[in-house]
């Protein structure tokens, strides 16, 4: 029995009841942010506020599980969760958020607000209601290893498309958007960049040349260096990452010229965050002038992380001027003529492009592989090509499929009745194919 | 008398509170929708391919683990029952290393060996055996299902070799005396003895295989139940379909389980055992050579997880080479400076330590109450205390995480409790059954004799009871605490925020991480294997008895 | 002076009644036997006697004091387990001096009377051996030598010796009666070997059932036994049954299938009433004009010394046996063989 009252009270003594400042965030983002981030918060707190705040970060995998957790948060308790801030993920998760009504809202000072542009390649920096800013500007585009390519005689990489080209079949590393939301910007990129029909062209031919569907976005990039597969989707930030590992000379990172855009990764207050004031703090902090050049500074240099560097970049153009950085730096907001990009049409069917990409693409995996192997050896393809870039819903089909999207019994209906199509329409490669022979 | 009754009822208390009523609830979230009883979610789930696909797959990747095993546990068994060969006892231990490496750790090393440019590839390349590298992982199925089969043979092989040994061969040579001819004998005679002891390891095989989280995850395979059921944890309030795989996996494990006590129950086969030397034959000197090939290179296979693990945390670059190209020690630094490393060594040592004592209390309470009280419902407890053995950690977490949101014990705020919980419920089962045993072959008259002296019954546990009873306790408690610290998937499922992470969630994070994670992974596992081994040479050293048969059933 | 006196001992478990109405008392100084088959309710009898077990109705005195409902640690009565329930982590010194050091002895003391208890049983030179280590006799021994260490008034052995081998047996019921003349104990000895009661026995309770049957030397219980079932349980015997046609002064007539048998009178005996008679196998004469069976032999199991012969009646009733080789030699094996029972050796049941 004694010992039992021992345990509970370690147990007790456990949980934290210090007098500290907490602040709690759900991010995507990979621990060496993590880390960084929330030591030189606390440095930057210190000076001004003579406090620390302890940072806790939480992760339920990718964004898109973030946002699910979120919300399946929220329809038990509406008021609040217990979270702070939701931090990473690109603009769409906020943009639907806000619409939810999950964020809170708050105002920068006007001096800070005036070193953020408006827009940085034609989407906002930041939430006109002040609801969310973005904190850093990401690149998509390809990441490839050099050593597998030269050993298989293959060329690099220049744009999504040549990702679906025959000779790359079986060597692209690719994502599942449901999990992870770096993934999901590249198949909206791709959309985009190419119009509905020729965007989903592009998608199915990179699926059909596609290894497997990584739950995370690093792991892509991960199996792009191990050599698993030759190139992958990729964000700026972990291809700049295995690079600095694992050498230029063995890895190489492309942004698809004028098919890719360059997207902030934004943060936003979640409504009831217990800790409201830290959180206001945090986001001061992070557009401040060291919480921006943190991002783009290497490790170990003046102003830059002190163990991990993080590889991103700044959303404030006057960091770039640094004397201290390395000179060259890439600077995103000078690259000319990215995709027109619609984020309005992106964040509302954020969770509509997912289950699309999961039913037609994901889940079907192994069938699409064997017809497009199928399809790569036929002489008489193009009928097969056709069947094979078959698409169950058009443009215009779209927004009615968002706005009905909550509705989970039409929505399950609708995912297995494409998991149904594809499923046919594989079937029917297969036995066309069996036919020519 | 009623201080014992007290204690009846507390343990009643925590399990059906921590175990059936977690169970209870999943089943009633899958039948009760809209207040109203119905089987509309498991349509849903059924109408949904990549769901049929995962059960499908689940089951196949089970029964192929329980024929792999058996293809290699079997003939090995066999041999070393029935067989003298020099260098016998020197091989035996040899088998209990693959058990001390959890696959999801081995396959974050493997991945650097049987991926398309890893060791192997590299070498045979090479050495120009290959032109082109062989995709040995496939789409990560063949790698689970390596890693799986290679992590779990020894059960197979454990449980068949305890089999061997407690049937007489006179059994066997009583058919050969009346005629039977060498497969006659197996058929009739062996197989129909060994059968109980074979379906109970095949059935653990079966579930671990069906159930296993982490070694998937890592391959990143998804047409699995466990991963469905992981990922479904996320949307758990607004998506059914988690509750539907938890109840069809609980279901399934129920079944088997109640097979094998059935089965084990029906034919209490113990013809006792004859003396080892008596049942070996000695093996010609021609089939001694291929053994011994045998055998080793099983072995050599089955430490390569290991050797890819330590390989790996060790090195500093390894990239397109048969073996690292750089070495360093530094991520074991790594290991004990960075903060996400450190917390995870010290929650997980507290978790465990916390789980352990809660084990050793209860296990032995409980072991207690079996052996020496006679209430009524002693049936009962007994039955409630072995249902972990039935109830795969992913369900208990599922459970747990879906019982306790948004209550004090609300694993997104602090798992610690339901960790420890878990923790030791898991393990509970080993630490009853051994104490109980222990408490058995402890004839009551033991402590009798001490009472007549004028012994009260604290002196009598203290100086007779406890001394007796601890060795079997404390081997228990040594695997439960190292079992604890490997504890995958309701570590992976429970733990929610960083500084609640025990170890495998760690090395989950860190496998998945890009730069140096991998390694530092890597290293950890290092650490955890030797943890883990060192813990089964201490409880082996702590009980005369064969450290086995924790991992046998019935 | 009693030691012990049980009066009334009734115990059930469930259903089944273990002890029906046991009393009895045991003197300063004695072995008192219990003896009965397995499953008579015994070793419950000696729980309840330790205090494992309480009883359910009945009184419990030791030495003039009542320690029915007193713990068994109290009580100090010294008990030998059958399985010896030795301790297996504590070497031989430990397991002896154990009694004494739960009751607070100086360690000055402990020695000595360990040691001295030691020599008493001859293990003074297994001290620090451990139990497992020992042979059986050498565990019984410990088993005796922790019992008696504390002194008791009084020694419980439940079938001390059904876990050796017959020779064994024989030595150490020599040692245990050795012991007891020297430490002067008063023990309750409880066994099912008729033999080991009878050799040793000064005093035997017979038990049946849960019922003390009979109480008595072994001389008492062999040639009067209360009923059928000590009769049988303590030796052979051969049964009829029959009906009393005639008293006259100290004899009766008892007309049995096998004809007319005079038998001695015992009081309460009426004419007319039905009867069971019985003689044991050795109780045989031959040449005797009364009492007089005649059969052939069925059937012959030579023992040595002597041979027991199974003979068969025109009316086929088999009755065994027992005689000397020597008489056995006389016998023609074809023929009918006649014997006859004294009068006085018949043992009559109601």
């Amino acid at each position: 029995m004694k010992k039992l009252l021992y345990l509970s009270a370690f147990l007790i003594a456990m949980t934290p009841l210090s007098a500290k400042e907490r602040l709690v965030i759900i991010s995507p983002h990979w621990e060496g942010v993590r880390i960084e981030i929330s030591e030189s918060f606390n440095e930057w707190h210190r000076e001004r506020y003579g406090s620390e705040v302890e940072v806790e970060w939480i992760d339920q995998g990718g964004t898109s599980d973030n946002v699910k957790f979120v919300e399946s948060l929220y329809s038990k308790t509406p008021e609040g969760i217990g979270i702070d801030m939701f931090f990473g993920g690109g603009i769409s998760p906020y943009i639907s958020l806000k619409e939810k009504a999950l964020l809170e809202q708050y105002r920068i000072s006007r001096e800070l607000l005036k070193q953020i542009p408006a827009f940085c390649a034609g989407i906002p920096n930041y939430d006109k209601d002040f609801y969310w800013y973005g904190i850093i500007l990401s690149g998509f585009g390809i990441l490839y290893n050099k050593k597998v390519l030269e050993f298989l005689s293959l060329p690099e990489p220049a744009t999504w498309e040549s990702l679906g080209d025959k000779m790359y079949f079986g060597w692209v590393g690719n994502g599942d958007p449901r999990h992870s939301g770096s993934l999901h910007m590249m198949y909206e990129i791709i959309l985009q960049a190419y119009g509905w029909k020729k965007g989903w062209e592009v998608i199915f031919a990179i699926a059909g040349n596609t290894r497997n569907f990584s739950a995370s976005a690093s792991a892509v990039a991960k199996n792009t260096s191990s050599g698993e597969v030759a190139v992958s989707l990729c964000i700026d930030s972990y291809a700049l990452a295995q690079i600095e590992v694992n050498g230029a000379e063995n890895m190489g990172f492309v942004l698809p010229e004028k098919l890719t855009v360059i997207n902030p990764d934004a943060i936003g207050i979640l409504k009831g965050a217990p800790n409201l004031t830290a959180a206001k703090k945090f986001i001061d902090y992070l557009l401040s002038y060291e919480g921006q050049l943190i991002w783009m500074q290497k490790k170990g240099r003046q102003g830059g992380p002190e163990k991990y560097s993080l590889n991103r970049f700044s959303i404030r153009p006057d960091v770039y001027k640094d004397k201290e950085l390395e000179a060259g730096i890439f600077n995103p907001y000078s690259l000319q003529g990215t995709v027109r990009y619609d984020f309005d049409l992106a964040s509302k069917r954020w969770n509509v492009l997912n289950d699309l990409v999961g039913a037609l693409i994901i889940d079907p995996h192994r069938h699409l592989k064997k017809s497009w192997g199928i399809i790569l050896k036929s002489e008489k393809s193009s009928s097969l090509i056709r069947k094979f870039f078959d698409m169950p819903v058009d443009a215009g089909l779209q927004r009615f499929l968002w706005e009905n999207w909550d509705d989970t019994v039409f929505r399950n209906q609708n995912i297995n009745q494409w998991i149904n199509f594809s499923r046919e329409k594989f079937r029917a490669i297969e036995n066309q194919a069996k036919f020519y022979k | 008398m009623t201080k014992i009754k007290a204690v009846y009822i507390f343990c009643f208390a925590f399990l059906a509170y921590f175990l059936l009523y977690p169970l209870a609830h999943v089943l009633s979230q899958s039948f009760v929708a809209d207040g109203r009883l119905t089987l509309s979610i498991f349509k849903i789930a059924l109408q949904n391919y990549a769901v049929r696909r995962s059960v499908i797959n689940s089951f196949i990747l089970g029964i192929m683990v329980v024929i792999s095993t058996t293809a290699i546990g079997a003939p090995l068994a066999y041999l070393f029952a029935r067989y003298r060969f020099p260098g016998k006892n020197i091989l035996r231990p040899l088998f209990f290393l693959p058990l001390i490496v959890s696959p999801f750790v081995g396959a974050i090393g493997m991945m650097q060996i049987l991926s398309r440019f890893g060791s192997l590839n590299i070498l045979l390349m090479n050495i120009g055996i290959i032109k082109y590298p062989i995709p040995w992982l496939g789409s990560g199925f063949a790698g689970i299902f390596i890693l799986e089969t290679l992590h779990l043979y020894p059960i197979m092989f454990l449980n068949l070799s305890s089999a061997l040994n407690n049937f007489d061969v006179s059994s066997e040579e009583a058919s050969y005396n009346l005629g039977g001819s060498f497969l006659q004998t197996v058929r009739k005679i062996t197989f129909p003895l060994l059968l109980p002891g074979y379906f109970a390891a095949a059935s653990i095989i079966f579930i671990w295989a069906l159930t296993d989280l982490g070694t998937p995850l890592v391959f990143e395979y998804r047409d699995l139940i466990s991963v469905q059921i992981f990922n479904s944890i996320k949307d758990m309030n607004t998506n059914p379909q988690g509750y539907a795989l938890v109840l069809f996996v609980v279901l399934i494990t129920f079944l088997l389980f109640i097979l094998t006590k059935k089965l084990i129950d029906k034919r209490p086969y113990t013809t006792g055992r004859t003396a080892a030397g008596f049942t070996e034959k000695s093996l010609p000197a021609k089939k001694l050579l291929f053994v011994y090939l045998a055998v080793l290179s099983l072995v050599l296979i089955s430490l390569l997880p290991h050797i890819s693990i330590i390989l790996s945390s060790v090195s500093k670059r390894w990239f397109f080479t048969v073996f690292p190209s750089q070495y360093t020690g530094e991520s074991y630094g790594t290991v004990f400076a960075h903060h996400l490393t450190k917390t995870g060594i010290f929650n997980s040592i507290f978790l465990s330590s916390a789980s352990t004592l809660i084990d050793l209390l209860m296990g032995f309470t409980v072991g207690f109450l079996l052996a020496r009280t006679k209430f009524r419902g002693r049936n009962l407890l007994d039955l409630l205390v072995m249902l972990p053995l039935a109830i795969p950690g992913i369900v208990m977490a599922f459970g747990y995480f879906s019982l306790f949101s948004n209550t004090l014990l609300d694993p997104r705020n602090n798992p610690v409790i339901l960790l420890i919980i878990s923790y030791s419920i898991r393990r509970l089962p080993y630490i009853v059954r051994s104490t109980y045993s222990s408490f058995q072959q402890l004839s009551e008259s033991v402590e009798e004799a001490s009472y007549s002296l004028g012994a009260d019954t604290i002196t009598t546990f203290k100086r007779i009871t406890f001394p007796l009873i601890s060795p079997g306790l404390f081997a228990g408690g040594v695997l439960a605490f190292s079992f604890s610290v490997m504890e995958v998937s309701s570590s992976l499922i429970l733990a929610v925020r960083e500084r609640h992470y025990p170890i495998a969630k760690v090395i989950y994070i860190l496998a998945g991480r890009v730069t140096d994670g991998p390694y530092v992974a890597c290293a950890m596992g290092v650490l955890g294997m030797v943890l883990v081994g060192l813990s089964y040479y201490i409880s082996s050293r702590l009980v005369s008895r064969k450290i086995g048969e924790f991992f046998r059933i019935g | 002076m009693d030691i012990l006196k049980i009066s009334g001992i009734s115990k059930k478990f469930g259903t089944a009644e273990i002890l029906r109405n046991v009393s009895f008392s045991v003197d300063e100084d004695e072995i008192f036997f219990i003896l009965g088959p397995s499953g008579c309710g015994k070793t419950t009898l000696l729980r309840i006697i330790t205090g494992f077990t309480a009883p359910d109705s009945g009184k419990i005195m030791l030495s003039g004091r009542d320690i029915t409902d007193m713990p068994p640690a109290n009580r100090n009565i010294g008990m030998v387990f059958q399985n010896y329930a030795l301790w297996p982590h504590m070497n031989v010194w430990q397991n002896v001096s154990y009694g004494l050091e739960i009751k607070k002895f100086p360690p000055e003391v402990i020695r000595r009377k360990t040691e001295k208890v030691l020599q008493t049983t001859k293990l003074a030179s297994f001290a620090d051996h451990f139990p497992p280590k020992l042979s059986g006799g050498q565990q019984q021994r410990v088993a005796l030598a922790r019992a008696i260490v504390t002194e008791p008034k009084l020694l419980l052995l439940d079938e001390p010796l059904s876990n050796l081998d017959a020779r064994l047996r024989e030595e150490m019921r020599e040692e245990i009666r050795r012991i007891q003349r020297e430490i002067k104990i008063a023990m309750i000895y409880v066994t099912h070997d008729q033999k080991e009661a009878m050799a040793m026995g000064q005093k035997i309770a017979v038990m049946n059932e849960g019922k003390l049957v009979q109480t008595g030397t072994p001389v008492q219980l062999y040639s009067s036994p209360a009923d059928k079932f000590t009769a049988s349980f303590l030796g052979d015997i051969n049964i009829m049954e029959g009906e009393i046609k005639s008293i006259s002064g100290k004899y009766m007539s008892v007309m049995t299938d096998e004809g007319l048998f005079t038998i001695d009178r015992k009081a309460g005996d009426e004419s007319g009433g039905r009867v069971e008679i019985g003689f044991r196998p050795e109780n045989i004469f031959y040449g005797h004009d009364i009492n007089i069976i005649t059969g052939t032999i069925a059937d012959v199991e030579y023992l040595g010394e002597t041979v027991k012969v199974n003979i068969k009646t025109e009316k086929n009733r088999i009755f065994r046996l027992r005689m000397f080789s020597g008489e056995f030699k006389k016998i023609k094996p074809e023929g009918k063989i006649s014997f006859s029972v004294s009068p006085e050796d018949f043992i009559i049941f109601k």
